[in-house]
């Protein structure tokens, strides 16, 4: 009991109180202390990813076994090692292969996989987009608006450019604005009954 | 020579992963599925090499782990000196894999409170400071924001009056949008008003953000169709 609920309360409850306090002390070892704990944060954050990982190629492996789309499992899990590998061992440097396949398949996959969103948004906005009323009418005619001051329709029609920067700028800047703020208080009140103990999801069950 | 140089290439095995992709809009096919796990898999090998290059090993490896196993003649090159201090993340990050064996994987419970503990301590004051402080004195109009409407103008070749009316709007137009968000209040009467026209801001800017989102896929888009008719000499820019 002790080890499983009260000592990570316990852990939570003083990395926040450090965490928050050291922002307020402006001597050099208490930013020398953040810097170290932040390095630590990465160091310990970063080793979770062995368990994603871990995680993958087991449910490939249980895949492959159950004879469950043996070709692409076995694919997945090729690329998977054989990238890492590469990288482990080759390194990543600019001219290394590591990049070359980071760059010839990687990047084209990821574009192409992305671009092709272009086509189920659009069939999606033509579905959704009914002027039924003012709100959605006015999502409707600042979207159509955007969409054409960016194209190169807005080249020529320089007032369709200004339109779409004063929409970017304004109305949209303080819909952001207040959400930020909003999102600003959420993130402070979460933290706050994450430290406290208020909030204890993440312990699991 | 030229052909098959050009058949062999890596530009011709990006062109085909991108029209295996494309093939999708006609319908799942194997040819897309292959792709698919490709890419997920490339992706994952990628990410687990650049985490231990870029955070792993100087923040882990290099300060703790690889001047040990150099000591125990694990390793070989320069010998690293050892910071000690770095045992605790090392103990920290090791307990990851407590979750192997079920009668004790509760014990990661403890990376996972240093990291939430830490990150939710740091997150207060900054999410303070970015999210809500500096957000109300870009929004308030205070003086100092005189010299910043000055440049606005200079900047989007707005005159001084359309900076200061816009100036206005956004002030009223995150109070509106903050009243919308603010349930302790009942929305009737002039603050059902005004938190309705923080409906409409909130419509106006989701629309842009739609809009600008769609103009960035088929950005994407125009980008391979372009990749495409270059790898097929077509266009040669």
């Amino acid at each position: 009991m002790f080890f499983s609920r009260t000592l990570p309360m316990i852990l939570v409850f003083v990395m926040g109180v450090i965490g928050a306090s050291l922002y307020f002390i402006p001597h050099p070892s208490a930013q020398a202390l953040e810097n170290t704990l932040s390095q630590w944060s990465i160091a310990i954050g970063s080793f979770a990813i062995f368990l994603a990982i871990t995680s993958l190629i087991r449910r490939y492996i249980t895949n492959i076994k159950r004879g469950k789309e043996v070709v692409y499992n076995l694919v997945a899990l090729i690329s998977l090692f054989g990238m890492a590998l590469l990288g482990l061992i080759n390194g990543t440097g600019p001219d290394s292969v590591f990049q070359k396949i980071f760059i010839n398949v990687q990047v084209p996959l990821d574009a192409t996989m992305f671009s092709l969103l272009g086509f189920y948004v659009t069939s999606a906005a033509y579905r959704a987009f009914r002027a039924r009323n003012v709100e959605a009418t006015l999502l409707l005619l600042t979207a159509i608006l955007v969409i054409l001051g960016i194209s190169t329709i807005g080249d020529s029609q320089t007032w369709l450019r200004d339109l779409q920067e004063w929409i970017m700028n304004v109305p949209n800047l303080a819909q952001k604005r207040g959400i930020t703020i909003g999102v600003g208080l959420g993130m402070i009140a979460t933290s706050v009954k994450i430290i406290l103990g208020i909030e204890r999801n993440w312990m699991g069950g | 020579m030229g052909i098959l140089h050009w058949l062999f290439s890596w530009e011709t095995l990006a062109a085909f992963l991108t029209l295996a992709i494309f093939s999708f809009l006609y319908k799942e096919n194997p040819v897309y599925r292959l792709a698919e796990y490709l890419f997920v898999g490339l992706s994952a090998g990628y990410g687990f090499a650049m985490t231990y290059f870029l955070a792993m090993k100087p923040n882990l490896m290099d300060p703790f782990i690889i001047p040990i196993m150099q000591r125990l003649h694990l390793l070989g090159g320069e010998l690293l000196p050892i910071n000690w201090w770095y045992i605790i993340p090392t103990i920290f990050a090791l307990l990851y894999l407590s979750v192997i064996t079920p009668k004790y994987s509760y014990l990661i419970r403890l990376p996972f409170a240093f990291l939430l503990g830490l990150g939710s301590g740091m997150a207060i004051p900054r999410a303070f400071q970015a999210s809500i402080l500096e957000q109300m004195w870009d929004t308030i109009l205070h003086s100092p924001n005189w010299q910043g409407y000055a440049e606005l103008s200079k900047q989007y070749e707005w005159s001084l009056t359309v900076v200061f009316i816009s100036a206005i709007i956004i002030f009223v137009s995150v109070l509106a949008v903050l009243a919308y968000f603010f349930f302790s209040k009942e929305h009737k009467g002039a603050y059902g008003k005004f938190a309705r026209f923080g409906i409409i801001v909130l419509m106006i800017g989701f629309g842009a953000s739609f809009g600008s989102t769609v103009m960035a896929r088929y950005s994407l888009l125009i980008g391979r169709l372009m990749f495409l008719l270059k790898w097929l000499h077509i266009v040669s820019y």
